[in-house]
């Protein structure tokens, strides 16, 4: 702080004492010079270097409006502060004003600038194009780059920095730029869209990733885009971006060197970054010039494969708007030679037979995962991803399911991943017979035959309701997962989770009653959906077999109110196959399941009558006192019917007692009787 | 039984088809009333399949309460103009031959028969109802009230509890049940065998249903009866010839079928209690 203050105090005393000091608030003093184009200038133009380039000063420069100096960051600031030489009349002295010395007061900035590549040229080299302070920033209206109108705004940058680095200049022709076409290919990036298409402030410019005063060049270690650095510079914005990658960067193809990622640069051009990374210059057509041959082919482990794409299926895929090297963009059509010359490619195959096996480079595997990510994250998780790194043949990839170069839309009826189609299509292993359904000997047999059958196959099936559940909205498209697995979606922790996303009203109910893992803290294991309403074979709950099997189900854990239930009407009845009469879910509902205390309780005294009359419909409160659990074995709680029944079985028991000994006596007697008439 | 023998007439044709509505009535209610009783055995599981379910079975089973409460009614209209027309009066339902009220003398006819059974005295001489004949004709009046007030309880169950409890309900369903299976059990297995099985008549007495008794029968089972008729000088107003050998197969036919029914309701019935 001293050494500064001792600085400071002594230039000032310097400036004092030089003769003609303009003092404060003499600001006009210069203007009676410089304002307006009035005075003719007879200074010679700066450049941006600071070099006299002996040409005459730049409006900018020579012409000094006080309006707008008014309105730049510098506006507090004293015509001398900055040109600290000038004096009243220094052009009649003939005395040349010492050159601005920003780093008077931005010493910082200077400090950095002068170790750059920018401060380097200028200040080592005396490069006449290395830029100075001003270059970027401007002469007496510089304005704060919050400002619209400032050239270091962020809107402006890629402008600012195209002065020298667009192409053409004079500066790129005679200087080696590591990259070139810098702003041709920055404007036709991702990153200029959304800054200048989408509006999105937070977009990269030329300074996000290079910086300001401290521009390195690339080999440079410490610079922000050296190899060492700029996966960090990049993930400024692209924070979780190693997350993303995971499938790419562990994939194979991805990895150049063994256990080391590659760099972001490495496959997304530095200022040409697209969404995906392809080669634009190779057509389609260029492809097509030899894959459209139906006859071509190549000799693969053995086997002969077509190597034909038929571009009238890929022209209705979801994919016709998407480039051959979009997917394949190891593409060969840059390296083979035989690409570049039909010629001698006619040739060839005139001679091989349409056989291209050694000539051409094989391709790399189509990882979809360089779109579809999240999609691959989530089949690599599932037991279909996990079987297949184990390189198990019966595993399905994503061409199982979609398709190659005619994969559809799923919202595209014709889809083998439509809604209505997903059951035939997982079908074809997961059928009795086939692959799935041969090595694993599941809980779960006739998967098709039950599902088709079962109220969400007839929706699907026989009503075409393209929302009624199919495979993938239980089990999930991409992430299947055994029923065991406490990922699953089917699961029994999760199954009231997955069914609520088409029945979220039953969930919500469900979720406030008894059997709810919220309400009841209990270590047995509470009933979730499929545990009633089964899971392949589900059916309508109000007809048929699903009515009947009710009480048992509730009795799988309430044994003794099912034993009761069947000793009454209504469970005897049920047991003879009668739909109507009541089930346990007629009385105590079958989601809203309370205790009987609860005021929103089906069985609560105010709603009970309510209940009882949707089957009885002349109900009353003393008829709803009847006892739809009560046993005669229970002389507890229930001491009228058990003595009734004991009365009962008392009478039983004394007549027939009686009589069936009166009546053996006289079968006896009369027996006797009848021999002695014979 | 030859042909040419005289006959006593025992019943009027009245009776025959009360007799007739209450055996139709009785199967139909103890046939249904089973499948409910014991939904457990495929036999009246079966059945109540067959009949087209519960409720089906249900609607079947009121019909036969229903055809109960009018022959019900008809008796009791036949007993009320019986004593408009002075054949009957209260003090003779208390001494009169005609009498099917238990009396003293019932009980010792009772303990004589059983004397009878175990070798102990000589068959006792009965009149027009034997003690036993009494039991089952008081015991379907007990019944039907019993049965049929219950049975009413759960039938209409909303109209039951304006004035009972619902408890109730469960209370007539034991009621109803028990005393059903009582009737039937003891209707199949003892009227049965007292009436038909028997080794004197068996396999069938078909008295009921052709209204005579041949003399000579009549003379061995009733001898009181048949001396006061002699007694009387009345005994040639109650002679009728025999019924044609046709018309004796058509009842026998129809006696066996009725009889065979509830003997398979009463297998049933076993079953489903001892193994069931």
């Amino acid at each position: 702080m001293q050494k500064r203050a001792i600085y400071f105090f002594s230039l000032l005393l310097m400036i004092l004492l030089s003769t003609g000091v303009l003092m404060a608030g003499e600001k006009e003093a210069c203007l009676d010079c410089h304002e307006g184009d009035e005075f003719p200038v007879r200074f010679l133009e700066f450049n941006n270097t600071g070099f006299s380039t002996g040409e005459e000063a730049s409006e900018d420069v020579k012409e000094i409006h006080l309006e707008k100096f008014d309105s730049s960051a510098h506006k507090k600031q004293l015509c001398t502060d900055c040109h600290t030489t000038a004096t009243v009349d220094h052009d009649d002295e003939g005395k040349e004003i010492a050159k601005v010395k920003c780093q008077n007061c931005h010493k910082d900035q200077y400090k950095t600038y002068a170790g750059t590549v920018h401060g380097k040229a200028f200040l080592k080299r005396k490069d006449r194009f290395a830029p100075t302070c001003s270059s970027c920033h401007g002469n007496h209206y510089i304005l704060a780059k919050s400002s619209p109108d400032s050239s270091t705004n962020l809107l402006h940058v890629p402008e600012t920095c195209g002065r020298c680095h667009k192409e053409g200049t004079e500066m790129s022709e005679t200087h080696t730029i590591h990259r070139s076409k810098i702003i041709e290919h920055y404007s036709m990036s991702i990153h200029r869209k959304a800054l200048f298409e989408r509006g999105l402030t937070v977009a990269p410019v030329c300074t996000t990733c290079h910086g300001s005063h401290d521009i390195l060049e690339h080999e440079n270690q410490k610079s922000k885009i050296s190899k060492t650095n700029v996966a960090e510079t990049c993930m400024q914005c692209h924070g979780l971006i190693e997350k993303t990658h995971e499938p790419m960067i562990r994939g194979q193809i991805w990895e150049k060197e063994a256990g080391k990622p590659p760099v972001c640069v490495e496959c997304h051009k530095p200022h040409d970054l697209q969404q995906a990374i392809y080669d634009k210059t190779i057509t389609d057509k260029n492809c097509l010039d030899c894959h459209s041959n139906p006859d071509l082919k190549t000799i693969r482990d053995g086997k002969t494969v077509s190597l034909f794409v038929d571009n009238n299926k890929h022209e209705n895929s979801v994919h016709k708007d998407e480039p051959c090297v979009k997917c394949h963009f190891d593409t060969h059509a840059d390296t083979d030679s035989l690409c570049k010359d039909p010629a001698a490619l006619a040739e060839h195959l005139k001679t091989s037979g349409n056989e291209v096996n050694s000539v051409c480079k094989k391709l790399q595997p189509v990882n979809c995962a360089s779109c579809h990510d999240q999609e691959v994250i989530a089949y690599q998780t599932g037991i279909h991803g996990k079987l297949a790194v184990k390189k198990d043949l019966d595993a399905p990839n994503c061409l199982t399911c979609h398709g190659k170069h005619d994969i559809l839309s799923k919202k595209e009826p014709a889809s083998a991943t439509f809604a209505l189609n997903i059951p035939n299509l997982c079908a074809k292993c997961h059928q009795d017979g086939e692959e799935s359904a041969i090595r694993k000997t599941a809980s779960q047999t006739h998967i098709l035959q039950n599902y088709s059958m079962s109220i969400h196959g007839e929706g699907a099936k026989k009503s075409g309701l393209s929302v009624s559940a199919n495979c993938a909205s239980c089990h999930t498209p991409h992430k299947v997962l055994p029923a065991t697995d406490p990922e699953s979606t089917v699961n029994h922790a999760n199954i009231s989770e997955t069914c609520s996303n088409c029945h979220i009203g039953i969930s919500e109910t469900l979720n406030k009653s008894i059997h709810s893992p919220g309400v009841t803290k209990t270590d047995k294991k509470l009933p979730v959906c499929n545990d009633c309403h089964s899971s392949h074979t589900i059916t309508r709950h109000d007809a048929g077999k699903f009515r009947l099997d009710i009480a048992a189900q509730c009795g799988d854990c309430h044994k003794e109110a099912m034993t009761s239930y069947f000793e009454t009407y209504h469970g005897k009845a049920s047991k003879l196959g009668e739909e109507n009469t009541a089930k346990c879910s007629d009385c105590h509902s079958s989601h809203n399941v309370l205790p009987a205390t609860n005021a929103k309780s089906t069985l609560h005294p105010a709603n009970i009558v309510g209940t009882c009359k949707n089957c009885h419909p002349g109900a009353n409160i003393k008829f709803a006192g009847f006892l739809p659990h009560a046993t005669h074995n229970d002389r507890v709680n229930y001491p009228i019917l058990f003595y009734s029944y004991w009365a009962m079985t008392l009478l039983l028991i004394g007549t027939f007692s009686f009589f069936g000994l009166h009546t053996l006596l006289w079968l006896i007697r009369g027996l006797i009787d009848k021999k002695k008439t014979r | 039984m030859e042909k040419q023998e005289q006959h006593i007439r025992r019943f009027q044709v009245s009776h025959t088809v009360i007799h007739l509505m209450i055996i139709t009535s009785f199967l139909i209610l103890a046939l249904t009333g089973m499948t409910l009783k014991f939904p457990d055995n495929q036999f009246f599981a079966l059945i109540s399949k067959g009949l087209g379910g519960p409720i089906v079975t249900g609607y079947i089973h009121r019909f036969g309460a229903i055809l109960t409460f009018i022959y019900a009614g008809i008796h009791l209209v036949q007993l009320g103009l019986l004593f408009k027309r002075k054949k009957m009066t209260v003090m003779g339902l208390f001494s009169e031959e005609y009498t099917l009220v238990p009396l003293p003398r019932d009980a010792i006819e009772l303990k004589n028969n059983l004397l009878y059974f175990i070798g102990k005295g000589p068959k006792p001489e009965f009149g027009r109802w034997t003690y036993w004949e009494k039991f089952d004709y008081m015991a379907v009046f007990w019944g039907i009230t019993v049965i049929g007030a219950s049975g009413l309880v759960l039938w209409f169950p909303e109209v039951a509890t304006w004035v009972l409890p619902g408890w109730a309900i469960n209370v007539a369903t034991i009621i109803h049940s028990d005393e059903a299976l009582l009737a039937a059990g003891f209707i199949f297995t003892i009227h049965f065998f007292n009436t038909h099985l028997r080794p004197d008549t068996f396999p069938m007495d078909t008295a009921i249903f052709t209204q005579r008794v041949p003399l000579s029968k009549f003379k061995e089972e009733r001898p009181r009866e048949y001396e006061e008729m002699v007694n009387k000088g009345e005994l040639e107003n109650h002679l009728v010839p025999a019924l044609s050998s046709t018309l004796m197969k058509t009842v026998k036919t129809f006696g066996l079928t009725f009889l065979t029914i509830g003997l398979i309701i009463v297998i049933g019935i076993i079953y489903s209690l001892v193994f069931i």
